[in-house]
């Protein structure tokens, strides 16, 4: 069991947005014997449940000693913590808003939102003449995820695969009937908008780079926001139609 | 199977069936041996990687770091998640309700939890590592900063001057 102790960071450290790049040997830095050391759990594992709490709780437990608090201080646990809630918030079903223009004929996101609300159905309730292969929505796995729809190639970019990109257990499938049509214009997961005329946003990854373009989370610790065009703030709140569904 | 790549495929196949149904023995630091099927034995990463350098699959696996009582919890984890699918809805559902029954079990024995959450560790069971690391932190959240040096036994060692700088990082915040 020699290589026990090397590979268990590097299996965690691994995972899409969880720091794969912190070196093994940086790991126990700031481990004091004292502390938790006493109940017989090791630091590192005292750091992986740090990781896991509310940044409330992590920043009142600053206050339990020094190696809590010096491990709560040091730049890398920020990190990690940012990156884990924002790995871990992609594994909750989240709610989502998708805002696109209203331009007559090309509202399609809007579209999308309200194919998705209101019907099972994969395909498309959009009936511009730019309305893209919804199939891609719908490709018959058991894993019939949104990012079917936004993520069916490697050149998509990064930070709006993070957002909607999940692994197939998150199971917010657009396609089970699951999604109810919510009230209130509320989301904390992905919004797109589009203020393009020609707004078949959804349609390819590569589309998506060529079109003006938006995504950004508004969870608490996931604010990412991708923006793959230039535009203006004014111009997408002005042409905004939004739906809203959760899971 | 006439043709020498039939042939081939079907060798290939009956190869990977049999090390499909292969089974590991992990031994606990009390000597007690617990056999194991592969895709159970192969939750974890630690295992997973010497059988997949050729270890010592045949004279098993010595856990000198894991007791029975400990082991016998990981594997009935590793069992339900390796040897179950979990491609369907429905499947997804069993194991997630498994495991929630699986740590609502755990957590009503601290101690208990603990030693599961290092042998996840130590083994690298990622799944039970998360598991069992999210439910202790779930349990501490709400404490106060005394309350938790008290569950894990801490010793309080802040000075005075730590304190202020506490309260000072705090306004700033």
């Amino acid at each position: 069991m020699a290589c026990a102790s090397a590979g268990k960071r590097d299996m965690i450290m691994n995972q899409p947005g969880h720091g794969g790049d912190v070196p093994v040997a940086k790991r126990r830095r700031c481990v004091e014997p004292a502390g938790a050391a006493a109940a017989g759990i090791p630091e590192d594992i005292v750091e992986e449940i740090l990781l896991r709490l509310p940044v409330k709780s992590i920043l009142r437990f600053r206050s339990v000693c020094k190696s809590w608090r010096a491990m709560v201080a040091d730049p890398r646990f920020v990190r990690l913590q940012l990156d884990h809630s924002t790995t871990a918030a992609r594994h909750r079903p989240p709610s989502m808003l998708i805002l696109a223009d209203c331009y007559p004929g090309h509202g399609v996101a809007a579209d999308f939102a309200l194919g998705m609300t209101w019907s099972s159905s994969p395909v498309a309730t959009a009936d511009e003449d730019d309305v893209v292969d919804w199939d891609a929505v719908d490709d018959g796995d058991d894993d019939d995820n949104l990012d079917d729809a936004v993520d069916d190639g490697d050149d998509a970019d990064d930070n709006l695969d993070d957002a909607v990109d999940g692994n197939a257990d998150d199971n917010w499938d657009i396609n089970d009937g699951a999604i109810g049509l919510g009230g209130a214009l509320h989301y904390n997961g992905l919004v797109l908008l589009s203020s393009m005329e020609n707004s078949s946003m959804l349609a390819k990854n590569a589309e998506l780079r060529s079109n003006t373009f938006r995504a950004n989370c508004n969870r608490p610790a996931q604010k990412l926001q991708a923006q793959l065009t230039d535009e203006t703030e004014e111009k997408q709140s002005k042409n905004r139609v939004s739906r809203n569904f959760r899971t | 199977m006439a043709t020498g790549s039939g042939a081939a495929a079907a060798a290939a196949d009956a190869e990977e069936k049999e090390s499909g149904s292969r089974m590991i023995t992990l031994t606990s630091n009390e000597g007690k041996a617990f056999v194991v099927t592969e895709a159970s034995a192969r939750q974890s990463a630690t295992i997973r990687s010497m059988v997949d350098d050729g270890g010592c699959v045949d004279k098993g696996f010595p856990l000198p770091n894991v007791d029975s009582k400990t082991l016998a919890r990981v594997i009935q984890y590793c069992d339900e998640h390796g040897n179950k699918e979990a491609h369907t809805v429905d499947e997804r559902a069993a194991l997630a309700k498994f495991d929630k029954d699986f740590i609502a079990e755990l957590d009503a024995d601290k101690a208990f939890l603990y030693d599961v959450t290092m042998a996840a560790n130590y083994l690298h069971i990622q799944g039970l590592f998360a598991l069992t690391t999210q439910c202790i932190a779930d349990t501490i959240k709400g404490k106060t900063p005394e309350e938790i040096r008290t569950a894990f036994g801490i010793e309080y060692d802040l000075t005075a001057q730590d304190e202020e700088e506490i309260k000072e990082e705090d306004t700033h915040a």
